[in-house]
């Protein structure tokens, strides 16, 4: 047995694998109902880790790993919603650094992130770096961090919201005008490209 | 909830997202473009992949081994 099976064993062992349920629906158009999770054709598999040390009676123990700290502080949103409640069915974030509903609020190695699965430094250090650069663009198109609504909402709630196409070839929201992109960024999904029928959005394209 | 799909591919999908002006993200009051952010602190993080990552694509190829 190879050193790196071993290794992947161990690892499993040391932690408590939980598959969640209720992923994205496949509807076409549909994606951006649900942004906190529409992120890549991984998310799908959507196993998740939690070490047993971090559990809490009072949370659910397999999201208590990721949310502990986020669910110590009272963290409200639009309409007064706690990040605590709508997280108490398990985590929905953004890249793992943002989540709908709670604009302005950013995460750092927050749920949907590697986080702990990487070293922690490097993606401290990559989550930090993304953040000051979205939020030096903010700067640059005149608008204030306090504008940022985190992310898009559900097609048609707002005139004013905008959507953008994936870069996987996802159709634009209904009614919403196709964006363009800069010659030369739009480049495919390489999980599209190795094997279109593993691409959650390849197969609605 | 970590993700589980290795850093690498993470990063190369945050590079993409910002890429895409902030796939996802909504500037209110901002202009209507994608024009893609200037890149002022994630240029380090922006090297091609070089590594066998573990994807569905690879897992599905057989080449990642399964325990």
């Amino acid at each position: 047995m190879s050193g790196q099976r071993l290794r992947l064993q161990a690892a499993l062992r040391r932690y408590r694998l939980v598959r969640d349920l209720q992923f994205a629906p496949r509807q076409a158009g549909r994606r951006f109902e649900n942004a906190d999770r529409a992120f890549h054709p991984l998310m799908a598999s959507r196993l998740a880790v939690s070490s047993t040390r971090s559990m809490r009676s009072s949370a659910p123990p397999a999201f208590a790993a990721m949310t502990g700290s986020f669910d110590k502080i009272r963290i409200a949103g639009r309409n007064g919603l706690t990040l605590a409640e709508k997280w108490r069915a398990g985590p929905r974030a953004y890249l793992g650094i943002a989540s709908v509903g709670f604009p302005n609020l950013f995460m750092i190695t927050g749920p949907g992130s590697p986080s702990v699965l990487a070293s922690m430094i490097q993606a401290i250090e990559q989550h930090v770096d993304w953040l000051a650069d979205c939020i030096g663009h903010m700067r640059d198109v005149g608008q204030p961090p306090s504008s940022l609504r985190s992310m898009t909402r559900t097609p048609g709630s707002s005139t004013s919201t905008r959507y953008r196409q994936s870069r996987c070839g996802l159709p634009a929201a209904p009614g919403m005008s196709a964006p363009t992109y800069p010659a030369g960024r739009a480049s495919s999904c390489p999980i599209s490209a190795a094997s279109p029928s593993m691409c959650r959005n390849a197969t609605r394209s | 909830m970590p993700y589980i799909g290795g850093f690498p591919v993470y990063v190369q999908k945050c590079n993409e997202v910002m890429s895409g002006g902030f796939d996802g993200f909504v500037l209110e009051g901002a202009p209507d473009s994608n024009a893609a952010p200037r890149v002022r602190y994630t240029g380090r993080w922006r090297v091609p992949l070089d590594i066998d990552v573990i994807s569905p694509a690879a897992v599905a190829a057989r080449r990642v081994p399964m325990v």
